[in-house]
């Protein structure tokens, strides 16, 4: 897989004083794990590696855009272990500069000139800003339940996953609704998976990277994990769970065999959804064609690092 | 290969299909292959052309089910059965306190007859909303009982049928006490219980089902119940029944809001959707705090004092302030203040209950 530099200085005006400091700072960093996602699709599909980075600008735009906001809503400080850009720059360039991404967005779209793609690519954005409206109205409700947060996180998540794998396919001029259909679904398991496997590490869990935990919490947000480790609590004891600063008084509180056990179920719980992936991947076996179907392949190894963080 | 591996192990146990298929059709009844239980799992673009549900196959006797009349207790919602039967019971009481005497089994008629329209109402939903589709995605909503596995969807279906005879049974012989009132009444709440939640457009879809449902189970049950059990037109229990209608209507609206989120692409129609959320929330709160002074207006038109006609309405505004403190609280759809809130909800609509009967002992 080719490492694709996702945008150069010629991408936003110059004569803007620090915004292109500011995105050197916001795309220096990251996995990239969306960019990389469209080129995995895109490649059987032989699209050329113009398509291939217009997709991958977009996905990230889109997707770094919603961080640039998120911060300055949730008020976080750290941005990949970097001070948030709000914080650095200003509140105001923070919200400008996101918007600005989502203008070039649809500048880029629009002289492409595949309305289909504007079309889904629009839809998915306003997906993504009713997630992210609805999440803020959730902060410091701890007694949310699992199937609420699913909610959110296909509209704020996994929506941006679907469009990695549909672009590429509306990209190609094809069309096919079953196809679409599938990978709407596919897209919206990896969503979820990335999601939990992302709230898992938040309470320490595979944490390799020795990422800051507890920062939803802190934030007053219980997440996908929080949830079901406190489902069974008493609002008092939930409470307390909420009021924790650091992980081993979770740990401390809850005893560390329960909250092992908790992690377990947890994964026995996703370990479901996958088998449900496997198997729309499976379906999606039998409508690809020729070399598309070298797709499945790569399809099939994603949730290894999605949720389980292997490689 | 894990696609390979994963065919080998698990392959059997999901399945595709598109809504059109024949076989879609009879595995959403819970129709499956012998030997097997069938469970949706899950669906994608409901309602729509390009509707396709996965279900998963489990070996008969695999899904873990409770014993069979929590089942039945849980699908055809036992809890609410105080509700249906509210007016009911109070026209009973206003009746006995007012000095008549009525008759056994027209009574126990009567309560078989609500018993089968409430079967049938809540059987007929979850029936109807578990094959378009709704209660897969709101899950807040219905008994869920389908959808766990716990019962196949034609045996809900099956059960309501019974329901739906049961009270034609009763009704035939209670309609000929008063055939030229009574016969009109029964065929339309007859209709509305079966229209509420027929599939296509049915009275939700229309923004009319909590207000019919709110008659049904308020004035027009207490009123029915007085034309069979007295020998008079009773027309004021019309008005006895009012505030408890009034409450179903509440309580059908804020389990509606609950679920606002999961169908805001469905267009179901209902009035809280209609409204939105900030709206709808004003809407039930006006509704709520409108309560005690409709009750207070009926107590005032059978005579009541208005010392203890100001009693009963405050102590009323007070119980429902919890209500109230819930819904102001709530700031979206799927805010966890609104779990349950319908079950708060009902208890509320309890101590309404309780207040009118005290009400009407000491009026009479």
């Amino acid at each position: 897989m080719k490492n694709l530099k996702i945008f150069s200085e010629k991408d936003f005006p110059s004569y803007l004083p620090k915004l292109n400091q500011l995105y050197d700072d916001l795309f220096s960093s990251g996995k990239g794990f969306r960019s990389k996602l469209i080129q995995i699709v895109a490649e059987p599909l032989s699209l050329n590696l113009k398509q291939i980075h217009l997709l991958s600008q977009t996905i990230e735009f889109i997707h770094n855009a919603s961080l640039l906001h998120d911060d300055l809503v949730d008020r976080s400080s750290l941005r990949r272990d970097k001070p948030a850009a709000w914080l650095k720059y200003s509140p105001e360039y923070a919200v400008l500069a996101g918007d600005y991404l989502l203008a070039r967005v649809m500048v880029n779209l629009s002289r492409y000139g595949n309305l289909s793609l504007i079309q889904y690519t629009s839809e998915i954005i306003s997906d993504l800003l009713e997630g992210e409206w609805i999440q803020d109205s959730l902060v410091g409700d701890v007694e949310i339940g699992l199937g609420e947060l699913d909610q959110v996180h296909n509209l704020k998540t996994a929506s941006l996953f679907k469009w990695c794998l549909r672009a590429p396919f509306i990209c190609a001029e094809d069309s096919r609704q079953q196809v679409h259909q599938t990978l709407e679904e596919l897209g919206g398991i990896l969503g979820i998976l990335f999601q939990r496997s992302d709230d898992l590490l938040d309470f320490d869990v595979r944490n390799t990277e020795k990422k800051a935990v507890l920062g939803d919490l802190k934030s007053g947000y219980l997440n996908s994990f929080g949830v079901f480790l406190t489902q069974h609590l008493v609002d008092k004891e939930r409470q307390k769970i909420k009021d924790c600063k650091t992980i081993e008084q979770v740990w401390d509180f809850l005893g560390r065999e329960r909250f092992n056990q908790a992690v377990e179920s947890f994964d026995e719980m996703n370990r479901k959804i996958i088998e449900l992936y496997f198997h729309y991947a499976n379906s999606l076996n039998e409508l690809l064609v020729g070399d598309q179907k070298k797709l499945i392949k790569d399809l099939c190894q994603l949730p290894k690092p999605l949720y389980w963080r292997s490689v | 290969m894990e696609l390979e591996n994963y065919k080998k192990k698990i392959a059997p146990q999901l399945l595709t299909l598109p809504r059109k298929d024949p076989l879609c059709d009879r595995y959403l009844r819970g129709l499956g292959p012998s030997g097997f239980s069938i469970r949706t799992v899950d669906s994608l673009n409901i309602q729509t052309d390009q509707e396709r549900i996965t279900f998963a196959l489990y070996p008969e006797g695999e899904i873990a089910k409770p014993p069979l009349l929590s089942r039945l207790a849980q699908a055809f919602r036992l809890g609410f059965l105080p509700m249906t039967c509210g007016p009911f019971l109070l026209s009973l009481v206003a009746l006995k306190f007012w000095g008549y005497n009525f008759a056994f089994w027209p009574t126990a008629l009567i309560f078989a007859a609500l018993v089968g329209l409430h079967m049938a109402s809540f059987g007929l939903n979850d029936y109807f909303d578990h094959m378009q589709g709704l209660d897969r995605i709101q899950f807040r909503k219905g008994s869920q009982v389908i959808q766990k596995g716990w019962l196949k969807a034609t045996q809900v279906l099956l059960l309501s049928y019974v329901g739906i005879f049961l009270s034609l049974l009763c009704g035939v012989y209670l309609a000929f006490f008063r055939p030229m009132i009574l016969i009109p009444l029964f065929l339309f709440i007859l209709v509305v219980v079966i229209g509420f939640s027929w599939r296509g457009k049915n009275l939700r879809y229309l923004g009319l089902g909590d207000l019919v449902i709110g008659l049904c189970m308020g004035p027009l049950q207490s009123w029915v119940v007085a034309l069979i059990l007295s020998p008079h037109l009773m027309r004021h229990f019309f008005l006895l029944g009012l505030p408890l209608g009034l409450m179903v209507s509440i309580v059908f609206q804020l389990r509606q809001l609950e679920s606002l989120f999961a169908e805001r692409n469905l267009k179901t129609g209902s009035l809280v959707s209609r409204l939105g959320f900030d709206r709808a929330k004003f809407y039930i709160g006006v509704e709520l705090y409108s309560l005690p002074v409709v009750w207070g207006l009926v107590l005032l038109m059978f005579g009541a004092n208005k010392l203890s006609l100001v009693g009963s309405i405050l102590f009323l505004v007070m119980m429902q302030l919890p209500l109230q403190l819930t819904l102001k609280k709530s700031r979206s759809p799927l805010s966890s203040c609104l779990i349950g809130i319908g079950k708060k909800a009902i208890l509320y609509e309890g101590i309404l209950f309780l207040n009118m009967v005290i009400n009407i002992y000491y009026l009479f």
